[in-house]
């Protein structure tokens, strides 16, 4: 038997996996737990939680694993530049602060293992696949010194041939514009690529004098534009020059110059990737290509690329950021230790996290005072029941099971609303979400039916590539304003009770597809417990809660006083890092 | 010739390899290579940013046409509370305006903390308000106006501000009542990350160097003793240099009704012999006390003093064998010397003695300043008894009688000396004893006290006795204290409770929600305090007992799932931190910890541990105890181990069980103090501390088999 953590932290978005024999028992990240957005310390209750669900103790696990290499990233700190010199940013630096908190901290005396960040990356995507061999590609903003990575699995071996070095990264290039329309890094960048499709390409000659392309996988970055060393700017004066106009304040206007900024980065990351690609294709002649690292959650590049590149067939790791470095770390620790086949390969579901029993949940309501109606037992009625409150208009918090892990909620942490309704993207902003008008939602959708409706003709279960929408039906809340939407396609064996529901929408109204957003407000992050779901709820105005088998009302439910007095004596929302540039120091 | 870009890539791969170089040479080293001379080697590396470098910010001066809250409206010639403060309007006077031009004949500016607020009666009576009622009643040549710019929670570089900004106000005398937040204030400070750390570390490591654990103790008396100093200096040098006049009233505290909290009382990090004898002493303490071997008693709590000056326990011990043979004077110093010794957690708001002898040593009785000296007053108002619950209402917050005597007092003084009036302090307080709170405030105030007490671990005694007043003064009360025992039951974070929300709309004329809040994850189960009311409302004929614990089975019977023993609501009785590292797993300092949980005696419950002891050098046993009767003995040494074990139901009790680790404590103990890892304050702490015990999970559960069986 062996036992295996994995854990990513320090950057941003720690967390932490458990793989036993091979199959992942549990995944979660830390945020969720100390409800600290991005938090970046070490996820000692993600750790809890996993050997919880495990039923294991600290002394059975054979080895944690760090997702990168401490020692090599030191080296490109240090050539990049350290300010403030002290002990105490030794400390922050030192290789030896992971091992030192896992034991001196934790008291963990096991093997500790570490591999470097794109591998871990890129064991994330390529061990759970499904492929027997692919190629990979892993883009982020920067690990050790890897921005950009090349490779090929095969079986359980993988092998990294290409490296394209820092300050030289396409995430950096994507951050510092993201930075420069005024969005915020490390969390902006959606909303780049949400804005693109309003925008025209006018900028993409001056984009494409930002980087030049090199052999093989190779490219540079023109560093006169860029300044990473500046812990309060990516970029130098001369970007502005060259696109014309300063740096957007934030929350100012959004005019049709930034859109097609947006729109020409957009552009210019696709015709990086594609071009790399080929590279790759090339290298490697395989038919299915593997991506991971934080830029692959652009999903509009990935559908680009695989519309538009040589690939056939693509699979994407659904937590593609830091926090899946901690799968891809265990995985591969996991061969490396001699073990047999990963067990999910490919990889069904990324419910990994914690769930609350019906007890539980009714302890909590029964606390609240709230009325409600009780499904439980009934998963037909509780089905038939939300698909007609969603049906008549009613948005609804949707608490089932294990939480996803990874930035996604994939329908056991969403809130669901009808994707027919022509304000209800507008209602959503404004009750919950407050986002920006542009940003589209996302649809899921029942796999059987998916054909019908999105321009799509495989599976798309963790909602990483966008398509056009084909549908007969008129969708305006999830359609984009280029008529791409971002899917998620469901099955029964994946996802039971969000197939139900989703079989029980079709059934009312025809139309098997739900507006999918993540169940939380805006600067927090996912809702973890019941509780959150219903601190949410409560400081909203959703129209309906559901909790496992329970449902909520509003309109059942006076809760202005409730409302009240959880925002005013409640707790402000809090982000565990920087946003003013990439938190790579 | 190189071209320049081709210098740039020289240079530039030409750092790269040095920086290469050195990381592989800091990661061989694995953090045992000299400090100095590695960060001297990453200096090489160092780019300016351009900013500043941090440091500490200077004082603010204050801003002009401020006045705490208030900001001034030349219009109206006000100054007039400010909306942009209002998550802060609940800590200072409820008073919308001030006239910035005298409206009576004198006026005293009234500055300080929570204690000077009146804390808990605020804003229905205050210290204020008795003040200027019994000066305007019992002098004859003037009136008064007092403007109350006291605080909650305020610190005191906030107090200086004040006090110069209320110079807009051309106070002709200004009080200050404060002294209680400078520890607190002092604990913010060292912890600030803005402060830089070896400013912070050197001194302390090196008195501690000299001096060990006392020298801990002088640094943070220093530091208090220069915070006082400059507090002092500001106000004597203004009485110096103008016509204003000062008093400065120095807090007493509750001496006799508050103990000192478990927090501060951690096993001492000693070397092995001294070690065990403290254990041996401290386990024979309790029952010496208890069987009222006084002799013996006062010799282990002597030797307990002996071994470690700086640690309470001693001193609140032989303060208890004192009280038993009457001897006032000696359980004083020893229930102040626990005090003073009890800096080894957050704690609450408390008045050392090194703040009131600095305040004595450094002020000079003069034409216009006064002292009013509150442990001197309230000895000769008790008649040399010691001061409890009948002038407090906790730690420091006065009660009735406490905010009448001490302002019965200073009025007294501000008559004679500042008016020239002859008034005795008998007719003061002939007037000041008329002066009490409409009884709905006083049911209040004694039903906050009972829930502070509670959430402080304070005596079950003492909760009783503030939960007896509060339904005396008034019945009303009763409808509170059930909410509140309901909401205390839940395992649900109090916000979402609807009792939470009854509560809060019953007592929506009061200022004090937030004291039924509590940190996020980190609940208690108040038993102690649930246990007060209820017994308190039985005497009223309302009984609820049953319910409650009904209520406590339905939310947190281990047969119903498994319960997490290590969240707060069973594993604490209080919201005080200890001062030291936090690590993600439980700690206990003592000999023995408790932990609750709910079971009933149809089923045995199974427990599931993962513990170890880090200052253990071979293993030992660590002995398990159900409700006072051991039911296991399990191996511990200095590795995370796991076991499980089984409660037979006969030694449950319906409801609340309590289960009990008594720790090995390692008798070859050596201190092995690594100085040079200090990076922050409280890590001395970590130092000073014994860790008894460690535990990563606790988990208690009734099998399904045993459910089935059942």
């Amino acid at each position: 038997m062996s036992n295996i953590i994995g854990i990513s932290a320090y950057f941003h978005d720690s967390a932490c996996c458990l793989l036993q024999n091979g199959k992942l028992i549990a995944a979660a990240q830390e945020e969720r737990f100390t409800r600290i957005k991005h938090d970046a310390s070490i996820p000692y209750n993600a750790i809890k939680f996993c050997l919880s669900e495990a039923k294991l103790s600290l002394a059975e696990i054979d080895c944690i694993v760090f997702y990168e290499n401490p020692e090599k990233k030191l080296s490109r700190q240090l050539w990049n530049g350290v300010q403030n010199v002290s002990k105490e940013l030794f400390k922050r630096l030192s290789p030896s602060r992971f091992e030192t908190e896992i034991r001196d901290v934790l008291g963990f005396n096991g093997e500790i293992k570490y591999f470097d960040h794109h591998l871990s990356h890129a064991a994330s995507s390529f061990y759970f696949s499904g492929y027997d061999q692919s190629a990979i590609l892993t883009t982020d903003g920067v690990g050790e010194w890897a921005t950009t990575t090349y490779g090929m699995g095969d079986g359980n071996k993988i092998e990294l041939s290409e490296e394209v070095h820092f300050p030289h990264s396409l995430g950096l290039l994507y951050s510092t514009i993201t930075n420069y329309i005024g969005f915020k890094v490390n969390g902006g960048e959606y909303k780049v690529m949400g804005l693109a499709p309003y925008g025209k390409p006018k900028y993409l000659e001056e984009f494409r004098s930002l980087i030049t392309m090199k052999e093989k996988g190779q490219f540079e970055l023109n560093m006169d534009f860029f300044t990473f060393q500046n812990p309060k700017a990516m970029f130098t004066e001369k970007l502005a020059m060259l696109l014309g106009q300063p740096k957007r304040p934030p929350e100012s206007n959004i005019a049709q110059f930034h859109k097609d900024v947006a729109r020409s980065l957009q552009s210019l990351l696709q015709e990086v990737l594609l071009e790399k690609s080929l590279y790759l294709y090339e290298e490697t002649k395989s038919k299915n290509i593997c991506l991971a690292g934080g830029v692959a959650l652009n999903c509009v590049a990935n559908a680009y690329l695989l519309k538009h590149g040589p690939f056939d067939n693509m699979f994407v790791q659904p937590a593609a950021n830091d926090s899946g470095g901690a799968l891809g770390a265990a995985v591969a620790a996991h061969y490396e230790m001699g073990g047999g086949p990963i067990k999910d390969n490919p990889l069904q579901h990324v419910y990994l996290g914690p769930e609350f029993s019906d007890y539980s949940v009714k302890r909590l309501i029964n606390s609240s005072g709230l009325n409600v109606t009780d499904k439980t037992g009934n998963p037909d009625g509780l089905s038939k029941t939300v698909a007609s409150m969603i049906a008549n208009g009613k948005v609804v918090g949707w608490f089932q099971g294990r939480m996803e892990f990874g930035p996604r909620a994939l329908g056991n942490r969403s809130i669901l609303a009808d994707p027919r309704s022509p304000e209800m993207r507008d209602r959503i902003n404004a009750m919950v979400k407050k986002r920006e008008a542009f940003r589209p939602f996302a649809p899921a959708v029942l796999e059987s039916h998916s054909k019908e409706h999105f321009d799509l003709d495989h599976p798309s279960p963790f909602m990483l590539e966008t398509c056009q929408v084909i549908s007969s039906l008129d969708l305006p809340a999830i359609t984009h304003v280029d008529n791409s939407a971002r899917v998620q396609t469901v099955t029964p064996e994946s996802n039971p009770r969000f197939a139900a529901l989703l079989k029980a929408f079709n059934e009312i109204t025809s139309c098997p597809i739900l507006l999918n957003t993540s169940f939380n407000v805006r600067g927090e992050p996912i809702v973890c417990t019941p509780e959150d779901a219903l601190k949410c709820f409560i400081k909203t105005d959703i129209d309906c809660l559901v909790l496992n088998g329970y449902i909520i009302e509003r309109e059942k439910n006076p809760m202005e006083i409730k409302a009240y007095l959880l925002n005013l004596l409640g707790e402000t929302a809090v982000s565990g890092i920087e946003h003013d540039a990439y938190t790579f120091m | 010739m190189l071209t320049k870009n081709q210098i740039n890539n020289e240079v530039d791969n030409s750092r790269k390899t040095e920086a290469i170089a050195l990381a592989k040479k800091i990661s061989s080293e694995n953090g045992n290579g000299q400090l100095d001379v590695i960060l001297k080697e990453i200096q090489k590396f160092e780019i300016s940013n351009g900013n500043a470098t941090r440091k500490q910010m200077p004082d603010m001066e204050p801003d002009p046409g401020t006045l705490g809250i208030w900001t001034y409206n030349e219009s109206d010639k006000m100054f007039v509370r400010d909306e942009k403060y209002r998550s802060e309007w609940i800590l200072w006077a409820k008073m919308h305006q001030i006239p910035i031009e005298k409206t009576k004949s004198e006026r005293i500016v009234f500055l300080g903390e929570s204690v000077a607020r009146g804390y808990l009666y605020d804003p229905v009576y205050t210290p204020a308000k008795v003040l200027e009622d019994t000066i305007n009643a019992v002098g004859t040549k003037t009136d008064v106006e007092v403007i109350d710019l006291a605080k909650s929670d305020m610190n005191m570089s906030g107090l200086l501000t004040v006090a110069k900004q209320s110079l807009a106000l051309a106070p002709d005398t200004i009080v200050i009542f404060a002294g209680n937040n400078f520890l607190t204030d002092l604990y913010k400070k060292l912890h600030s990350p803005k402060l830089q750390q070896k400013d912070v570390i050197e001194p302390i490591v090196s008195s501690f160097t000299e001096r060990g654990f006392k020298g801990i103790q002088e640094k943070l008396e220093n530091e208090l003793e220069a915070t006082t100093n400059e507090l002092v200096g500001y106000f004597t040098e203004l009485a110096a240099n103008s016509n204003t006049k000062v008093v400065f009233v120095i807090p007493e505290y509750n001496l006799a009704d508050w103990s000192v909290p478990e927090m501060s009382k951690p096993l001492p990090n000693l070397s092995g012999d001294q070690l065990h004898q403290w254990v041996e002493n401290q386990k024979k303490l309790t029952q010496l006390l208890q069987n009222g071997d006084l002799e013996e008693a006062a010799s282990s709590a002597k030797a307990l003093i002996e071994i470690d000056p700086t640690h309470p326990l001693g001193y609140e011990s032989l303060a208890k064998v004192n009280l038993k043979q009457n001897d006032l004077e000696q359980a004083r110093k020893n229930l102040e010397n626990a005090r003073d010794t009890s800096f080894r957690s957050i704690g609450r708001a408390r008045m050392f003695s090194i703040i009131r002898e600095t305040i004595l040593t450094k002020v000079e009785a003069a034409q216009n300043i006064q002292i009013v000296d509150l442990q001197e007053i309230f000895k000769e108002h008790l008649q040399g008894e010691i001061p409890g619950r009948g002038q407090f209402l906790d730690y420091c917050h006065l009660s009735v009688e406490g905010i009448q005597v001490s302002m019965g007092h200073t009025a007294q003084r501000i008559l004679s000396n500042f008016f020239d009036e002859s008034v005795s302090i008998e007719a003061v307080m002939k007037h000041c004893s008329g002066l009490v709170p409409d009884s709905e405030t006083v049911s209040k105030a004694h039903f906050y006290a009972a829930i502070h007490n509670g959430h402080n671990g304070q005596d079950a005694d003492v909760l009783y006795y503030h939960c007896s007043k509060s339904l005396e003064a008034s019945p009303n009360i009763a409808k509170s204290m059930l909410l509140l025992s309901d909401l205390a039951s839940r395992k649900a974070s109090n916000e979402i409770c609807k009792s939470f929300e009854e509560l809060v709309m019953l007592m929506s004329d009061q200022q004090y929600p937030p004291g039924f809040l509590h940190p996020r994850n980190a609940k208690l189960l108040d038993l102690d305090l649930t246990d007060a009311m209820l017994k308190a409302l039985k005497e009223k004929d309302i009984n609820q007992t049953s319910a409650i614990q009904t209520l406590r089975k339905e939310e947190h019977g281990v047969k119903y799932e498994k319960v997490d023993l290590l969240q707060s609501l069973y594993s604490k009785n209080s919201y005080d931190e200890r001062v030291g590292s936090k690590l993600p797993f439980y700690q206990a300092f003592d000999l023995k910890t408790d932990f609750y949980f709910v079971a009933d005696r149809d089923f045995p419950v199974e427990f599931r541990i993962t513990a170890k002891s880090r200052n253990l050098a071979d293993a030992d046993f660590m002995i398990i105890e159900v409700n006072n009767v051991q039911v296991s003995k399990l191996e511990i040494n200095g590795k995370w181990a796991t076991h499980t074990f089984k409660v037979d139901a006969k030694y449950l009790v319906n409801e609340t069980n309590i289960i009990s680790i008594k720790w090995p404590v390692n008798t070859h103990n050596e201190q092995n103090f690594q100085l040079n890892k200090i990076d922050h304050f409280y890590e001395i702490f970590d130092l000073i501390n014994y860790a008894s015990g460690e535990i990563y999970a606790f988990e208690a559960y009734v099998t399904s088999e045993d459910l089935q069986l059942a």
